[in-house]
């Protein structure tokens, strides 16, 4: 309770405190509702959802931001995973001879490099959507979870250009135009929700404890070997059993560029358990995220 | 909205509308109502708003907000031989710090009343302006509203490479409007701005009171019945500070709630009819902002 300076009781100006149930009744009789709780998640969801036109006017704000801050914006969106495959493709393809893993390589390795670096951004961007806009946090009322959807709908956006280069590349390197190409559809959306998932798990760990920030980075990098982008992880697969092989299927990274792969190249062999690993991922991250994330919306923006 | 709720159908000269509904006797009886001078030990404040017995529209119970911030240390502790090893290994002094940004702030407000905020700077106001605005949880403690309070801050939101135009939608559905009502108000907010061809310019190229303009008409086009003013969010321009006391004015004669921190005394003393000082987090005083900004000015002299 407040302890004024002033020890004189009939001080006009001392402030007044409420008895411990008072301020409760005060609010239901003049039909009050709390302020700054955490809403209901079904609530949630539904201002989540009548927010979606906000959601996407920011997300185009943020894409048109980004393109026009550097004049070359909208060019280096391409070349810059244009010359990560560059430089994949001496270290790995020619040095270390990874070349032979697919009878197409490049396009093996465009896919590859692709995909994951739009995952990798995207999980990146809306892992830190929360800490770097604190501003907007601290001044406007929105279900915050519109900001990790945000970021991953910006690199969604962004990815736009990076497609129409992969499919390019599948044309010219001599792959059949076939309508199983058509495949990459489905398969982009599932890796959307799987990042999209992962963002909002991240985005309330990093917010909470920012130094995770710091680590996710070489998360990332583990994950980047682990996925088989510059290499065929299937090949290296092909003796291992048991909780080795379950952990390597089990990995989205993997599973998400080998269906790319699979769509675009029809003699490019894929699992079965890559479908499975995709699909799971897709339904259940984007559910179990935004349960997570829900879960911290009242701390967000503090300090 | 929050239909009128009549706390103590006595009407006393400088009753108190707080009490009045809090104690044991139901609202609307003679029974319940405290009459001035007449206070109950926990120590009254007079209402003071526009008529004692306006229905209350905000109540702010007791609220706590503590957050922690990593504090890079400055010096390392121990001994010279402990701290050139510390140097050695580049060992920063890294702790956690608390802020108590409020310590149990309490105090109710009716409709029509506008609160002017003083206190030093990090003494809590704009924290208590966000934990209304619902932007800040309290770490304990609980806020009541008739309606969802609004801060005045949409600039946070805008993007200064966008023409107005566009900024105008943004910030329109950051403020809730759904696209139809923005492009109804669109034409009018353009009158409002008054800048001619640069509406569809890049907001990067207005000058600071065209842009200081834009975002006072993207921000009023909604009329909330509580809102919030921070004035450390706006640019401090003569033109802003004119408008947003019209509209001050405005709101409360419909009956709506104005909070406001302003670093002009004279600018509360003007616009507000009632007064909080905070100081370190917590309330010192609340009342006739004269009065409130006379013991602050007080205080702050006397170098408390």
């Amino acid at each position: 309770m407040t302890t004024g300076t002033a020890p004189d009781t009939a001080d006009p100006l001392r402030p007044a405190p409420l008895a411990s149930d008072e301020a409760a009744r005060l609010a239901d009789l003049n039909r009050l509702h709390p302020v700054g709780q955490r809403p209901p998640l079904r609530q949630y969801l539904v201002s989540l959802w009548q927010r979606r036109y906000f959601l996407w006017e920011l997300t185009l704000a943020k894409v048109a931001a980004t393109t026009s801050d550097e004049r070359l914006g909208a060019f280096w969106q391409i070349a810059n995973p244009v010359l990560n495959v560059g430089v994949y493709y001496l270290a790995f393809g020619v040095l270390l001879g990874t070349r032979s893993d697919s009878k197409n390589f490049l396009l093996f390795l465009v896919a590859g490099v692709f995909v994951f670096t739009a995952m990798n951004r995207g999980i990146i961007s809306g892992a830190t959507s929360i800490v770097h806009n604190k501003g907007l946090l601290q001044a406007l009322r929105f279900p915050r979870a519109v900001l990790p959807v945000s970021a991953v709908l910006r690199e969604v956006i962004q990815f736009g250009p990076s497609l129409v280069v992969l499919l390019i590349t599948a044309v010219a390197t001599g792959e059949p135009i076939r309508p199983s190409m058509l495949l990459i559809v489905p398969v982009l959306i599932m890796a959307a929700l799987f990042t999209t998932g992962a963002s909002l798990v991240f985005a309330r760990l990093v917010s909470s404890l920012r130094d995770i920030g710091q680590l996710l980075p070489f998360v990332t990098r583990v994950w980047l070997y682990l996925s088989g982008v510059f290499f065929s992880l299937d090949k290296k697969l092909e003796h291992a059993h048991g909780a080795v092989l379950f952990l390597a299927q089990a990995n989205p990274g993997w599973a998400y560029l080998e269906l790319t792969r699979g769509a675009l190249m029809p003699d490019h062999p894929v699992r079965t358990a890559a479908w499975i690993t995709a699909v799971v991922w897709a339904t259940v991250l984007p559910v179990v995220g935004m349960l997570f994330f829900w879960r911290g919306e009242e701390t967000y923006g503090r300090g | 909205m929050a239909e009128p709720v009549t706390l103590g159908s006595t009407t006393t000269q400088n009753g108190t509308a707080v009490r009045t509904a809090g104690s044991t006797a139901p609202a609307g009886t003679a029974k319940g109502v405290d009459v001035d001078q007449n206070r109950s030990p926990a120590g009254d404040g007079p209402a003071r708003g526009p008529s004692p017995a306006t229905p209350l529209s905000v109540v702010c119970d007791n609220v706590h907000l503590t957050y922690r911030v990593a504090a890079a240390g400055g010096t390392l502790k121990g001994s010279p031989v402990e701290r050139a090893v510390g140097k050695l290994l580049g060992r920063k002094r890294r702790q956690i710090k608390q802020v108590n940004a409020l310590r149990g702030v309490s105090f109710t407000a009716h409709e029509g009343e506008a609160i002017g905020l003083v206190g030093r700077n990090g003494s809590g106001k704009s924290t208590l302006l966000r934990v209304i605005a619902g932007l800040l949880s309290p770490t304990q403690g609980r806020v009541w509203a008739d309606s969802e309070p609004t801060l005045l801050g949409v600039n946070a939101v805008l993007v200064p490479q966008l023409p107005g135009d566009r900024n105008v939608r943004l910030g329109g559905l950051a403020i809730g409007l759904t696209p139809q009502e923005i492009e109804a108000k669109m034409q009018e907010v353009a009158d409002f701005t008054d800048i001619g061809d640069a509406f569809t310019m890049p907001m990067s190229t207005y000058s600071s009171g065209m842009a200081a303009r834009l975002r006072f008409a993207i921000s009023t086009q909604r009329t909330p019945r509580i809102l919030i003013i921070d004035e450390a969010l706006s640019t401090g321009d003569e033109a802003f500070r004119k408008r947003s006391e019209e509209r001050v004015k405005q709101l409360r004669s419909e009956a709506g709630t104005v909070f406001l921190v302003s670093h002009s005394l004279d600018t509360i003393r003007s616009t507000c009819d009632r007064a909080l000082w905070l100081d370190r987090g917590r309330l010192m005083a609340d009342g006739d902002p004269t009065e409130v900004c006379a013991r602050y000015l007080k205080a702050v002299a006397e170098g408390r």
